[in-house]
This record gives structure tokens, sequence and C-alpha cells, in this order.
């Protein structure tokens, strides 16, 4: 009986961790994978596609094509950035006019994104479609 | 016959003065009020179109007993006093009239009073009163750099020159795009729907070019007490400002001033900017927002807009697209962050990476944040845009302000280096970053240092630059890039400033 409680035991706790470290090392690269509308401007799309493609669309529209990365370097887009902490993330796009944009990852869930437009204040909050 | 002598140089005076004076062209504008009840009209007249009037001949013989011709040719005819105190420029003459009231400016050639920026000498006439006028214009300045005028007159005796009591400071002045505006109070740098004229009216360079005058330029000032003159711009405004359009506001209840009166100075008051904008053309696009922000407003954009290379009107057609969406059309001008939040779901939406209800090792509960801006500002914002740690207070200290929501200690730093170089060296926005929100016209200078930092440095603006592409330099993504569209496509309507 003894023995059976501390199987029992253990298969939940082997199950409690796996579900914790499904869900805490979900990485934002994987997170980030969808179509995403701005809670300001529904108009306002972007989707990350898992060939590191940033796609943006208004109002039904493409209107830019990225390439993205996420890192966890400094500096980025020339701004010196947090590092070192557990979720310090920041998106950068680059297309091929030599444009570039990088984000701090404010946060990043299933369901929302949110981001702060490097070398500005602020935020871009965007929900899963 | 020494009694003759006295009437024979007064002749011989007069003489002078009709001989030598240039025949100049008349360049006649009408000012129509808004309510039709009298007309304003400004001519540049010679002098020798003035003592044609007999009425005003009469004055001006009368008051030659103060004022005498000592010098005098072709480009620069003038009376100067008997005292030698000051001297008159009667190579251009203003004259302004309405219904029942009559003023013929001159300028004066150098101050009476060192103060003064200009000064010019007015002969009023209101029904059969005539009387004399030396107006002071005395620039102001704000937040140490130039912005305004003041004025002030003081009568001048017929008989004899009286120097002796300056009146007080009657109107604020304020000038944009050439035409002047006259604050209802004192101590305003800016109209409060007073009146407003555009000295561009009757002048155009041919004028000024026959004046000799230089940079000269002309108008008049509004106010009225007894003539319910409105004081609106012409309508068919030919002066390089352009300004023009037509603009509201009536200084009725104006005591002091009887009666439109022009303004003549050596002073450029339409600077040769690249590219202005006026009041009028700036209501077209923000009908909603206030004629004292937008008076204001453009009073910035020409004096500052240039600085930071808003030189066509793409430039500037972008920028008021994007600052008028950041501001609500223009709604107010200075903004400041809110980071004052009274639910912990709204925390972990957007600060997921700094709140949790559940990992309270990594990160904090949200519930101990909520409804203090400063607390939230100090953590979030703490050791990034060159912040120091949270218990430093530069996250709040420094949070978003002006009209792009400057934000964080490095663009507060770099933002006063550049403003310390270019105007002010004494203007420290790390001690007092209040200043962008409480200053309007920090805020929007903060916001074209932005705006050049940010759009200009970064890409070539023409007439096919998209409004998306300057969006996503200000926004960093296309947000409300509907309202932008609306407000720039209002501004290429409306403003035309090449």
């Amino acid at each position: 009986m003894k023995t059976n409680n501390i199987r029992i035991f253990t298969l939940i706790a082997i199950a409690i961790i796996t579900s914790l470290l499904t869900f805490s090392f979900t990485t934002p690269n994987e997170k980030i994978i969808g179509i995403w509308v701005s809670e300001k401007d529904s108009d306002n799309k972007w989707e990350f596609t898992t060939n590191n493609k940033c796609y943006q669309y208004y109002e039904g529209e493409e209107t830019d094509i990225y390439s993205y990365n996420i890192l966890t370097t400094s500096p980025q887009c020339g701004y010196q950035v947090k590092t070192g902490g557990s979720e310090d993330f920041y998106l950068r796009l680059t297309n091929t006019q030599g444009d570039e944009y990088c984000y701090e990852i404010l946060g990043i869930s299933d369901d929302v994104l949110s981001l702060n437009y490097l070398g500005t204040g602020g935020y871009m909050v965007f929900n899963k479609q | 016959m020494k009694k003759i002598i006295p009437y024979l140089l007064i002749l011989a005076v007069i003489t002078l003065l009709l001989t030598n004076c240039e025949k100049e062209e008349f360049n006649e504008s009408t000012v129509n009020n808004q309510q039709e009840r009298s007309k304003v009209n400004i001519k540049r007249v010679d002098l020798a179109y003035l003592q044609q009037k007999e009425k005003l001949n009469k004055k001006i013989q009368k008051i030659v007993n103060a004022l005498d011709v000592t010098k005098k040719n072709n480009q620069k005819s003038s009376i100067t006093t008997n005292d030698g105190s000051f001297t008159i420029l009667t190579n251009e003459i203003l004259e302004v009239t309405t219904d029942s009231t009559e003023t013929y400016t001159f300028r004066i050639e150098t101050p009476t009073d060192g103060a003064s920026s200009f000064e010019n000498f007015v002969i009023e006439k209101i029904k059969d009163d005539y009387s004399y006028w030396i107006y002071r214009f005395i620039e102001l300045t704000e937040d140490g750099v130039d912005y305004s005028y003041s004025v002030n007159r003081q009568p001048v005796d017929e008989n004899q020159i009286n120097l002796g009591d300056f009146s007080n400071i009657l109107k604020w002045l304020y000038i944009s795009e050439g035409c002047i505006y006259y604050a209802n109070s004192t101590g305003m740098a800016y109209i409060d729907g007073a009146s407003v004229v555009c000295p561009g009216s009757g002048y155009d360079d041919e004028d000024n070019d026959q004046s000799g005058g230089g940079t000269t330029s002309g108008g008049y000032t509004g106010g009225n007490g007894e003539t319910d003159n409105t004081g609106n711009p012409p309508n068919n405004n030919s002066g390089s400002g352009g300004g023009g359009g037509s603009s509201s506001g009536t200084d009725t209840s104006d005591p002091i001033l009887n009666s439109p009166v022009g303004v003549l100075t050596d002073i450029d008051l339409e600077e040769d900017l690249p590219c202005k904008t006026s009041k009028e053309y700036l209501k077209k696009v923000f009908p909603d927002a206030s004629d004292e922000i937008l008076t204001k407003l453009a009073g910035i954009l020409n004096k500052f807009g240039k600085d930071f290379g808003i030189d066509n009107k793409e430039k500037l057609q972008h920028f008021l697209a994007q600052a008028g969406h950041e501001t609500g059309d223009f709604d107010f001008i200075a903004g400041e962050e809110s980071l004052y939040y009274t639910s912990s779901t709204r925390l972990l939406t957007i600060y997921g990476k700094y709140f949790s209800n559940t990992d309270t090792i990594n990160k904090r509960k949200p519930d101990n944040y909520l409804r203090n801006s400063s607390k939230v500002a100090d953590y979030v914002y703490c050791c990034r845009m060159g912040n120091g740690d949270e218990a430093s207070g530069d996250g709040y200290k420094y949070r978003g302000r002006g009209v792009f929501q400057l934000t964080g200690k490095n663009n507060y730093t770099n933002f006063k280096t550049f403003y310390n170089e270019k105007y002010d060296p004494d203007r420290d926005f790390i001690t007092d970053p209040g200043l962008l929100k409480t200053n309007d016209t920090v805020a929007v200078i903060s916001a074209l240092w932005f705006y050049k930092k940010n759009v200009l440095d970064k890409i070539t603006i023409d007439s096919i630059t998209s409004v998306k592409k300057i969006t996503k330099k200000i926004n960093g993504g296309t947000n409300g890039l509907k309202d932008r569209k609306k407000i720039f496509n209002k501004a290429k309507d409306s403003i035309n400033c090449n």
C-alpha cells in the first residue's frame, strides 16, 4: 500500500512537473507563431510564420513583409537593452530595403503579445486571432 | 518781416515735401468684416497723397511746428523732429481707413526708446478729430526665444514733442507668418480670439522694391472701440506670406485702440520661411481644435519648423498627420503618459514579463501596483532608455511627455543637449522634465526633434512618400493608420507652402 502511494505520488509529481516545464519553456519563438490583431486598431494585423517571416496587413491588405528574429542580446537597433533576465526577449524585424524595427517583448502568452517599440515609451498589445 | 520768416519756412518745407517725394503706385485692398458692418481699406500711399487731402494737409502743416524736414532723398524722404529726437520716414506710408476712421502709419527711423524693437508714427482720424501717436513695439521673449511683441503708444502733441509719458502696455502682439494678432489680455503670448490681420495685404514684392525699404513689412493692427471693425484679413491677400484666408475675432471691447492701425517695420515679420502655415490652414485640417491652440501651433511651426528641416509641404503635412493623431486632432498640444492602472488583468496583459500572480519569485504581483502611477513607471521603465534603477525614480520622472510622448532619460538628455545648443543653454529638461507637458512650445519642439531624428534623418520625404512609411517610424507599427491618412489627406488639400 505504501509502495502504491509512493508510485501514485511520483506519477502525479512527474505529471505536474512535466506540465509546468512544458508551459514555462514554450519559447517566445513558438508562442509568436500565428496571426495577431492589434488591440488598438483591429485593421492592423501581424502574422508570424515558422519560416521567420512576419507579414503585416492593414485593412485586409498585405502592407509589408519582414524577416524576424527573437533575440536576447544588446544592443538592438542601436539601443542598449537589458539582458540576462529569463524573459528579456527582443523582436527584430528587417526587410530587403534595409529597414529595421526592434521591440522589447513586454509579454507574450498564448493569447497576448505586448511590444514596446525601442526608443519610445508605451506599448502595442496584440491579441491572437 | 521777422514774423513772416517762420511761415515762409513752413511753406518751404511743404514745398520740399511736395517736390521730393516719390510718386508711388497705390496698392489697395479691401477687407470686409464678417458682419459686413464696415470695410477696412488698406492703401500704400506717399506724402504727396496725404497733402492732397485738404484737411489732412492742414494737420500735417500744423504738426510741422513740432516736426520739420531736415533730410531728404529719393530713397529716404523723412521728417525729423525739431529737437532731433527722432525721424519719421515718409517713403512708405500705410493708410488704413474704415467708414469712420483713418490712420496713417509711418516708420520711425530709429526707435525713440532703446527698449523698442521698432516704432511707428501714426496719424489717427476719428470722425473729425486728429491725433498723433508713437507706437512702440517691444519684442518679448518666452522660453528663451523671441516670441511676440507688446505695443505701447504715446500721444504726440501737435505743437511739441512730448516723450515723457509713455502709456502702459496696451496690448500684447503675437506675430505669425506676418499676421498681427492682438491678445485680449496682458500676460498672454498668444492670441485668444482677438483681432487678426495680415500685413501682406496691400503689399507685394513690387511695392517693397519701390519703397527701397529692404525687408520692410507692412500691415495693420486691428482694434476697435467705436467703429465695429473686425480687423479681418483681406480676402485677396497678395502678400508674400500668403497668410490670407478668413479669420475671425474682433477686439471690440478694446477701449484704447480706436481704429485699425498699420504696422511698418524693418524687422522681417514675414520671415522667409521655407514652409509656413497659419491658423486658418490648420483649422481646415483640424476643424474641432480651438483657435487658441491652432494659432499657437502655427506660430511655433513657423518659428521652429525650419530648424528641423521642414522645408517642403510634404514634410509639414506628414508631421501634422502624425502629431494630429497623437493629440486627438490637437484637442491638446502636450500630453503625458498615464501609467495609472486600476486592473490587475490589464497590468498582466501589457507587462506580462514584469507581473504575475503565480511566479512571484521572478515577477511581482500586480495588485501591489494598482492606482500608483509612479510605482508602475519606476518598475517597468527601470534600467532601460537610460533610466536608473527603481529607487532613482527615473521611470516616472521621464515618463512619456510632449506631442510624441518622449520617454526615458536618454531621450530627455539628448533633447536637452539639442535645445541647449540651439535655443537656450539654461533650459534643463533633466531637472525639470515636466516642461514637456506644461510648455506648449517645448512640447512641439520636442516633437519636431523626434520627427527629425526618427523620420527626416532616416528617409527622404517627397510627394510619393506614404503615410504608412512615416507611421512606422513614429509608431513602430501601423496603429491608427486610417486616421493618420485621413488627417494627411486633409493637410494635403489645405497646406501648400511650397
